[in-house]
């Protein structure tokens, strides 16, 4: 009862505002806002960084999709997002304490009461960073207390929660999943964790298949589906990498050896890294003891049922129109489950066939 | 027996696609299929038809008696309700697309009882974020980061 009355009583709207302002202070602190500028699945997102300690940090998985400054917007129509982002250890500037009571947190980490129509409020737990969007403004706060201690997968895939929540706004839904394809078309690898999908995707960046990431895309479906890269990154286990030795040398920014690596793929990959691509098709990848790698056709239930529960849990915000827009999707294009074999260099072409038209 | 259901929205979120009810609650990190004639029960039980209805429509759909076919299909709400999937509601009866659930071509050839298949490994997930502790400021610790 107390989470709705915030809400009604504008709770959401007022922090947010005390937020931004610590943002001004923050920026006026270390001299002025450093501007960023993207196209992110067709909108415009600019990037307003108070001091240099989270630029380096959260800008590389996007550099792919980094634009300049031509005009009010940034390089085409629409609205845009503003995204104001700051620590206070770098920049001196406290943050007022959260006005939540800290035991009511969900677990994807919305705070309840301060999640309406309108607004999204989000403290991912993990990367200890506070996510705030005014749908209504296109304005949003990303602040952390100190920059240093950021996990290197909030690195490789930053902002998701802002992203996912204002793109929706833009008919755009952010969807747990890889994607490799060419101009002419492409696929969505969706499957929970340790289904392959980063496999498929990585063994992909030595053939003629562009990749659009391989743990976090974006789709729409008007007026065509089509898939959306949002982060120039990837993750990858000690078997992946032995597997793939194309990968050696790329800087992995995961400094635990217990964790998977973090690779920047735009050192090696750049001319494979794109923004998206016509989407032809979802495949589920699926390890099996097998040499060849060979493709079947699934239902659109169970395409969903691998794409939906693992977005759904994963994104803040997401309910039942993310859900429905996975299920426009599924019926769109045909489904397959893509059998893996150990044979990783066939996998590519075995996806290549697959979108032909 | 004469009650009617509503799916537990917005907790709970539902999609019928090809023959097969996908279903996930959001509160308890779990996810559902339902197929065969567990998807003509759930699509009538959405458009406001009660168990009794359903029970009846189903026995004359498969030539058995009321008393065959009840036991199965209340287990189906028991466990619908238990999931906290539905919740017991006045729905207005949505007389054609009750009937379109129940007729011949919504029913699978043979009778077998609904069922309610669980996938847990949505929840699993939810479980790895631990209760966070906050500190002076009002915001949680910032863990220490490895070397």
């Amino acid at each position: 009862m107390e989470a709705v009355a915030a809400a009604e009583r504008g709770e959401p709207e007022r922090f947010f505002g005390v937020v931004a302002d610590r943002f001004e202070a923050a920026a006026r602190a270390v001299g002025g806002a450093d501007d960023r500028h993207y196209r992110i699945a067709g909108c415009n997102v600019r990037l307003r960084f108070a001091g240099p300690a989270l630029t380096s940090m959260l800008t590389p998985a996007l550099e792919h999709l980094a634009v300049e400054r031509s005009s009010d917007e940034a390089s085409g129509p629409g609205r845009t997002l503003t995204v104001c982002l700051w620590d206070s250890a770098s920049t001196g500037t406290s943050m007022p304490k959260a006005p939540w009571v800290w035991d009511t947190v969900s677990f994807r980490s919305e705070v309840p009461g301060y999640n309406t129509d309108r607004m999204l409020t989000v403290f991912d737990i993990g990367a200890r960073a506070l996510n705030l969007l005014d749908r209504q403004e296109d304005r949003a706060v990303y602040w952390v207390r100190d920059a240093a201690p950021i996990p290197a997968w909030e690195t490789a895939a930053p902002l998701r929660a802002i992203l996912n929540n204002w793109l929706a706004t833009q008919g755009v839904q952010v969807v747990h999943s890889a994607a490799v394809g060419t101009s002419e078309g492409g696929a969505l690898l969706v499957g929970e964790g340790g289904s392959g999908k980063s496999t498929t995707a990585l063994a992909c960046l030595e053939s003629p298949l562009t990749y659009a990431g391989d743990d976090y895309c974006a789709f729409s479906t008007d007026p065509e589906p089509w898939a959306h890269s949002l982060y120039a990154t990837a993750k990858a286990d000690a078997k992946t990498l032995a597997a793939l030795p194309g990968l050696a040398g790329i800087t992995n920014v995961e400094t635990s050896p217990d964790e998977k690596a973090i690779l920047l793929l735009r050192e090696k990959y750049d001319d494979k890294i794109v923004s998206g691509f016509p989407l032809r098709a979802v495949l589920l990848p699926h390890v099996e003891d097998r040499v060849d790698t060979e493709a079947t056709a699934v239902s659109s239930g169970e395409a969903l049922r691998a794409l939906a529960p693992s977005t759904i849990q994963q994104l803040a915000g997401a309910g039942n129109e993310a859900w429905l827009r996975m299920s426009r999707l599924v019926r769109q294009v045909p489904c397959y489950r893509l059998h893996l074999g150990s044979d990783r260099a066939r996998i590519p072409g075995v996806i290549q066939r697959l979108l032909e038209p | 027996m004469t009650q009617s259901f509503r799916v537990n929205s917005p907790t709970v979120i539902q999609e019928t696609i090809d023959d097969e009810v996908i279903i996930a609650n959001l509160d308890q990190g779990f996810y559902y299929s339902i197929d065969q004639l567990g998807v003509s029960v759930w699509n009538a039980m959405v458009a406001g038809a009660t168990v009794m209805r359903i029970v009846e429509s189903v026995a004359q759909h498969f030539g058995a008696s009321h008393a065959e076919i009840e036991p199965g299909i209340s287990l189906f709400f028991e466990e619908l309700q238990k999931e906290k999937l539905i919740v017991p509601a006045d729905v207005p009866a949505d007389e054609s697309a009750i009937s379109a659930a129940l007729q011949a071509g919504g029913m699978p050839a043979a009778y077998k009882q609904p069922e309610l298949s669980k996938y847990t490994d949505m929840q699993q997930l939810l479980l790895l974020d631990p209760i966070h502790e906050v500190d002076e400021t009002g915001w949680p610790a910032v863990p220490e980061k490895p070397q």
